[in-house]
């Protein structure tokens, strides 16, 4: 069974044609990533499955469960985690606050649940619990998509979908991000990885998918990918 | 001097009213995301649950007059949320807000219809008394009206900081996306950060309501826009900037009638606002951190 | 994408209209806050164009229909004398007919809602002018009213009486004009003679007024009655009729450490009761304007206690030759009739005194301007004094001290006291 299932996704912004009959899977324990140009139409994909925009046809399921219309908070609910692009982290907010956020989509914790979570998330991330009671936004660029990634971890979810994790970070950050995916992948959980950094993220991923213009153009393991011809000319030269 | 002196103690307390109406409406306009126009009406809405209640129940009790007016503007505010912004969401901005003018003067006609265009007394509320400390008069009901106030604002600090809900608030009022993303209910939150908003307004329209004595429909208008130029100061969704905002307004309207005539008393509000408005229109609010 | 588009259509569409509509119906305009519909306990409702004709279902053969015009505040903040004039009216034409009209005559009358705006009320009282069946009008409640009103019935040479207006221009501004009241010139010297400096003794006076013709009107005369009487005016604020908040001014009137506060306005007598006791300030207040209005006493409980006015009569139920009227008017209105009220019932008698004296004197046809001239040696003797015009049309009347003591008014200076 396919964890997350996108079958015929179609989007459109006004005359703007987002996604065109897009389908993917993934599969529980999997690293799989989305990769294509800006405007491709890979974060209108996520969008889609966090069911924040509106779709012109198509189906996403999640564990069988078709959730094409189901509200935004519920489909957190059912285990699905998007860090978005930009990280959208509340800027006003404390780290703590920040993570904290991270379990409104599960209803009430008790203290002590709640203490556990976060320790571990500090275990993960020790810049964090440093800067536990700063503002969000005066957070470095790369601490920022790490308290977004806390978060959704925060979530306890069983798919993380995450879009550019690496955008405007410095290289040794981006290694850094990279190096988690993959420790997260260990523990157990789903990933849905979109990003530019094609080489980066075809290199962790078990499958890939690529994305042109809003159609699926190609789909293979990570590996083949990373040496597909196709993929070298159009996107592994122009990586960041 | 002593008028001067007395004149800064009427501004303080009735500052402090305009900033409990400015903390209600930078919370709906934060929480909801549309500015409304609908503030006054909600205000004297409280006034007159309160009045009604004193009536109904046949005995006057300060916290059955907050606790009525709180409540009856808590209703109000899921009514107008639910006609003027739970649909218009998505919709262009202007939408809603066309919606709320029209439930303004729909709430006033009919709280006219209902309630008469006639003024009604509201007094011996509270037993008032003069205190004196040197050259400062004040009064009984200044003392509680000012208490009052302070106690709510603390109570809302309290929900917004320590209550995963309180901060869930502050989130959608910082980026409603962002928060729908990670989970949040943000219809049902913004419908609930109306609520508050509105339910503050109440008993801000109670507490205006003991210190004129006085009461009647229209009286909702002004407050309203006095509301919004007092949160102007924030940017509109910033809470303390906008209390700062309330207590100004109070401080500049009785001391500016010391000087001329108790007739301009709303020109120094808005003359205020279009200062406000031509010097730092986006309010003082600092925007903390970089990109969200 | 369409269907969206639609939506939005409708929905601007729907808050338009309501907006719109609701305008047109709630009938307010941006200067007049309080121009609203007002609905009153009691049959009669107020409402922008109430048009009420009564007639009567007395004798058989009536010679004709008297139509009487009435033109008063029906909504706003006056609105309680408006519907003073309606239904006091009403009372008398029914009261008249009921015991067989006046000389085989039978009364009628219509009533509409100038609310205190001068315009509606020249448009009001030119309708009245112009339509042949109207015979007498009675109105307007302000005396800004009254001057553009007196213009209009002075053209077309029809009587209209007024029961309230004092302006000192009023008599003897037409020879169609009448004016049941005294006027300013006359009240508030007497006010600040007899009641500020001898009745209460003081000699520091605080003023606070209506910013209004009729509130500068008395200032200008009571400011120097009081100064020759030995009272020293140590405040003069004056507000709008729209404050509510009345503690800066009352601070200000404080601090100037009078003797008596003297609070010149009319409906908002009880609400700055309210509030300069509120503050806790214990001084004299002396009201001028308000009358013995009931609702002053209704809406300020305790605060009220001591407050001393002068008014033209006091109307209480105890009054038996007034009780009749009063228990009616309340039936009628909802709440207790006040001077204005009274006055207007008599204006009603004064005409019907004038036809019966013309029709006694041989006049074969009730006209305008028969009515006219016979209201000039018309008399009545109302439960409150008798009433009669003086040369220049408009009354002398005496005028009574009183202090509010348990909730009630009580008379400590009777008609004549200070002579």
């Amino acid at each position: 069974m396919a964890m997350l299932k996108v079958e015929d996704l179609s989007v459109n912004y006004g005359y703007i044609t987002a996604l065109t009959k897009a389908s993917i899977e993934v599969e529980k324990g999997e690293i799989v990533t989305l990769i294509g140009s800006n405007g491709a139409g890979k974060t209108t994909m996520l969008m889609s499955v966090s069911n924040v925009i509106q779709k012109s046809s198509g189906k996403v399921s999640f564990k069988d469960e078709d959730i094409t219309r189901k509200a935004s908070h519920k489909i957190v609910k059912s285990g699905i985690c998007h860090v978005p692009e930009g990280r959208k982290i509340f800027p006003a907010l404390s780290v703590y606050e920040n993570l904290w956020l991270g379990t409104v989509g599960h209803g009430d914790y008790n203290r002590k649940k709640l203490q556990e979570l976060v320790e571990r998330q500090y275990d993960i991330f020790p810049r964090l619990k440093e800067r536990r009671n700063q503002a969000g936004g005066s957070l470095s660029g790369g601490e920022q998509q790490m308290l977004a990634i806390a978060r959704g971890l925060m979530m306890e979810p069983e798919l993380i979908m995450l879009d550019e994790p690496s955008l405007g970070l410095a290289p040794i950050v981006v290694e850094e991000i990279f190096e988690l995916i993959l420790k997260i992948q260990k523990s157990g959980k789903t990933v849905l990885l979109i990003e530019q950094n094609a080489a980066m993220a075809l290199s962790i991923a078990n499958r890939g998918y690529v994305l042109q213009n809003g159609r699926i153009v190609l789909q293979g393991r990570g590996i083949d990918l990373l040496h597909n011809e196709e993929v070298k000319r159009l996107y592994l030269g122009a990586d960041e | 001097m002593e008028y001067f002196i007395s004149q800064i103690v009427n501004g303080i307390c009735q500052g402090s009213i305009y900033a409990l109406m400015a903390i209600g409406y930078s919370v709906i306009v934060g929480v909801v995301g549309f500015a409304t126009f609908t503030h006054g009406e909600v205000i004297i809405m409280g006034a007159f649950a309160a009045y009604y209640a004193f009536q109904f129940i046949g005995s006057i009790h300060f916290a059955l007059g907050i606790v009525a007016a709180f409540a009856a503007s808590w209703l109000v505010g899921i009514f107008v949320y639910k006609i003027c912004y739970e649909h218009f969401f998505e919709a262009p901005r202007h939408i809603a807000l066309i919606c709320t003018i029209a439930i303004s003067i729909l709430l006033k006609n009919l709280m006219q219809i209902v309630f008469g265009a006639a003024r009604k007394p509201m007094i011996n509320i509270i037993k008032n008394k003069i205190y004196t400390f040197g050259m400062i008069q004040i009064t009984k009901v200044q003392i509680i009206i000012m208490l009052t106030v302070v106690l709510l604002s603390v109570l809302l600090l309290l929900v917004f900081k320590k209550t995963r809900w309180g901060v869930s608030l502050r989130a959608i009022s910082q980026d409603k996306s962002g928060a729908a993303i990670i989970g949040v209910n943000v219809k049902r939150n913004a419908l609930l950060g109306n609520c508050i908003g509105s339910g503050l307004a109440g008993v801000a329209g109670f507490l205006i309501a003991i210190s004129y004595a006085i009461l009647y429909p229209s009286m909702g208008s002004t407050f309203g826009m006095k509301a919004l130029t007092a949160s102007v100061l924030g940017g509109l969704t910033s809470i303390p900037l906008a209390a700062i905002g309330g207590l100004i307004i109070g401080l500049i309207e009785n001391i500016g009638i010391t000087f001329t005539s108790a007739t301009y008393r709303d020109i120094f509000a808005f003359a205020f606002l279009m200062i406000m408005l031509l010097i730092r229109p986006q309010g003082f609010a600092s925007k903390k951190g970089g990109r969200p | 994408m369409k269907r969206y588009l639609w939506k939005r259509a409708a929905a601007v569409t729907t808050a338009m209209v309501m907006a719109f509509g609701l305008m047109a119906c709630g009938g307010d305009s941006e200067e007049k806050e309080n121009k609203a519909v007002k609905a009153t306990e009691g049959e009669t409702k107020g409402k922008d164009e109430t048009k009420k004709e009564t007639t009567a279902g007395g004798s058989s053969e009536s010679k004709g229909v008297i139509k009487i015009g009435v033109v008063g505040p029906i909504t706003g903040t006056n609105a309680e004398d408006g519907i003073g004039f309606q239904v006091a009216t009403e009372i008398a034409v029914d009261e008249i007919n009921a015991a067989g009209g006046v000389a085989g005559y039978t009364l009628a009358c219509e009533s509409n809602d100038s609310a205190s705006d001068a315009n509606q009320s020249a448009d009001i009282t030119r309708q009245y002018a112009e339509d042949e069946s109207f015979h007498v009008i009675i109105g307007d409640f302000t005396t800004t009213c009254c001057v553009v009103d007196a213009a209009i019935v002075d053209e077309y040479k029809i009587p209209m009486i007024t029961p309230t207006a004092s302006g000192t221009q009023l008599p003897g501004i037409s020879d169609y004009f009448f004016t049941m009241s005294h006027t300013q010139a006359y009240e508030a010297p007497w006010a600040a003679k007899n009641v500020t400096a001898t009745y209460l003794g003081a000699k520091r006076a605080a003023i606070m007024r209506l910013n209004t013709d009729w509130g500068n009107l008395v200032d200008e005369y009571m400011v120097p009655a009081l100064e020759e009487a030995g009272v020293e005016v140590v405040a003069d604020e004056a507000y709008l009729d729209t404050e509510t908040n009345y503690s800066s001014i009352i601070s200000k009137l404080n601090s100037a450490n009078p003797d008596v506060i003297i609070v010149v306005d009319q409906s908002n007598a009880s609400t700055i009761i309210n509030q300069i006791r509120g503050a806790g300030i214990e001084t004299q207040i002396q009201l001028f304007g308000p009358g013995a209005a009931v609702q002053i006493v209704d809406q300020t409980g305790e605060y009220s206690e001591g407050v001393i006015t002068d008014a033209a009569s006091l109307l209480t139920y105890d009054n038996e030759k007034a009780y009749d009227f009063m228990v009616k008017f309340k039936e009628k209105a909802g709440f207790d009739a006040a001077d204005h009220a009274m006055c207007t019932y008599n204006a009603i008698y004064m005409i019907k005194d004038a036809i019966e004296d013309a029709v006694a004197a041989g006049e074969t046809e009730v006209t305008r301007e028969v009515i006219r001239t016979y209201l000039e040696t018309a008399e009545f003797d109302s439960p409150i004094g008798l009433c009669k015009f003086n040369e220049l049309h408009g009354s002398d009347r005496d005028l009574v001290v009183l202090a509010i003591e348990d909730g009630k008014y009580v008379v400590k200076c009777d008609y004549g006291y200070f002579d």
